[in-house]
């Protein structure tokens, strides 16, 4: 095989770091090859308007190889391979070189908000490109002599712009199953919003499913994992394919949360200011990244002032963490029932550093040793 | 007042979690201007109690869980009879307390009541 640099994209987001890139999104990066070929053919019927068909072995002996993982979050290395039996590039090579142009335009497109030039057949491969990136991850595609964004946002107007009724991205639900038709191999599901949708019912994660089922009226709930379909509306159709159904602790931080994200202003009676959903979100992600699996998890509430107050009863002690989520302070109160008295402190969660004071003091009370934590707070 | 007198306090459903009320709910909240509101529970019952205060009062009640006034005394809480709106009212007076007493006042009198359980669930 004959090699040539193709495409150098750079992947940033937590998951990136190390240099590193998930096996799941590989799958993305074959999609991009779909669509390049796709492309090609598309700029060589522009330039060959006199002919109906394209050749048959048009991109026989051409592919992309991931040749390696520069410095960088992620930089991949992208070639374009040709068949060894070739003694120079194919004639077709340049058509790859303009779609490769055109997908990365298409992208700078959307980014600012300008109509597109690529016919919305091409276009639809962004449902299925891009579908393995998670909020707060992006692609970064040169273009000239500057660079493109492509993230989840961009991703969903490119599909947009495809015109396609429906798209597919993948997801983590939390759900409660209220009917399965074993029959017909089919579940229903709910999610706390209210929102209703249908899956398949696959023997891989049957149990779980039937499980979650007869625990509807106790509040249990699953954790779908895989691919959702959704209309040009954003509403949930269902889910297309699903790789997990797992059940979730009934104290579920990102499940909680998504409960209290339904509250209104005015939940207490009237008075109660609702805690604002993208800073609920933010405290889910800090939750999942930051707080120690050992230690139990929080009893979650709102508060009548927009933040958030988690609570542990942990032997003998009480204690509270009340969230401020525009500052991202978080008061903590321990009070030993046996003795009556209280330690405090203030954490600031916008640093790592402050939750591992919180997993520390934490870990404290578990101890029955409870002190003040060893680094300075 | 008896020492043994219930006081009836009314958990609002976004308090609750798993059916444990938080501390929360045993603190003035803002509307509540250091007087946390709470039926005597000599003149109601606690099925009484809720009917009235998500009914008459159209106020929302996950249920009723009691404190007595022997707890309230012991930290330091004055249990004022003031029959206003209505007549079985009291209200439990944390003026002049700092925010971080506060804290450690609502959450020795969620202890008492967790440990009395729930008097009545809707």
């Amino acid at each position: 095989m004959q090699r040539e640099d193709f495409l150098k994209p750079i992947l940033h987001g937590e998951r990136f770091r190390g240099h590193t890139v998930p096996l799941e999104l590989l799958k993305d990066f074959s999609v991009l090859e779909e669509m390049l070929v796709e492309i090609a053919k598309w700029k060589y019927r522009q330039e060959h308007t006199d002919r109906e068909r394209i050749q048959r072995n048009f991109a026989n002996g051409i592919e992309l190889q991931l040749a390696g993982v520069e410095d960088g979050s992620a930089k991949l290395a992208i070639v374009l391979a040709f068949s060894s039996s070739l003694l120079f590039p194919p004639d077709n090579v340049k058509y790859f070189k303009q779609a490769r142009t055109e997908i990365v335009n298409a992208i700078a497109l959307s980014a600012d908000d300008r109509p597109q030039v690529l016919p919305s057949n091409y276009l639809s491969y962004f449902d299925r490109f891009g579908r393995g990136l998670r909020t707060g991850e992006s692609i970064e595609f040169p273009h000239g002599d500057r660079t493109v964004t492509f993230d989840p946002e961009i991703r969903k107007k490119l599909i947009r712009s495809a015109q396609v009724e429906f798209w597919t991205e993948e997801a983590a639900l939390r759900a409660r199953i209220y009917e399965a038709d074993q029959a017909h191999d089919s579940f229903e599901f709910e999610l706390s919003d209210g929102t209703r949708a249908k899956a398949r019912l696959d023997d891989k994660y049957r149990d779980p499913v039937l499980d979650a089922m007869k625990g509807y009226h106790h509040g249990a709930f699953v954790l779908i994992q895989g691919v959702v379909q959704r209309d040009r509306a954003d509403r949930l159709k269902g889910f297309e394919s699903i790789e997990h159904v797992t059940p979730l602790d009934s104290l579920d931080v990102t499940l909680r949360l998504e409960q209290i994200a339904a509250l209104e202003d005015g939940w207490l009676d009237g008075k109660g200011i609702a805690p604002d959903r993208e800073e609920l979100n933010w405290l889910s992600n800090q939750f999942d990244e930051h707080f120690d699996a050992d230690l139990p998890l929080p009893f979650l509430y709102p508060t009548a002032e927009g933040g958030i107050q988690a609570e542990w009863s942990l032997r003998g002690t009480e204690v509270s963490l009340e969230i401020n989520l525009a500052d991202k302070s978080a008061e903590f109160q321990a009070l030993n029932l046996s003795d009556d008295t209280t330690t405090e402190f203030i954490f600031r969660l916008v640093e790592d550093d402050g939750w591992k004071k919180l997993n520390e003091a934490l870990r404290l009370i578990e101890n029955q040793k409870f002190e003040e934590p060893s680094s300075e707070i | 007042m008896k020492s043994d007198t219930l006081l009836l306090r009314q958990i609002h459903p976004g308090f609750v979690q798993n059916g444990r009320p938080t501390s929360q709910a045993f603190r003035p909240t803002l509307k509540d201007e250091s007087q946390l509101s709470v039926y005597n529970g000599t003149l109601i019952t606690a099925k009484a109690s809720w009917h009235h205060y998500t009914e008459t009062l159209s106020l929302e009640s996950a249920g009723v869980m009691a404190l007595s006034h022997a707890e309230c005394v012991s930290e330091q809480l004055k249990v004022i009879e003031d029959p206003i709106p209505f007549p079985e009212h009291c209200s439990i007076d944390f003026s002049g307390l700092k925010k971080s007493e506060i804290d450690k006042k609502s959450k020795k009198l969620a202890a008492f009541a967790k440990a009395r359980d729930w008097l009545f669930v809707r």
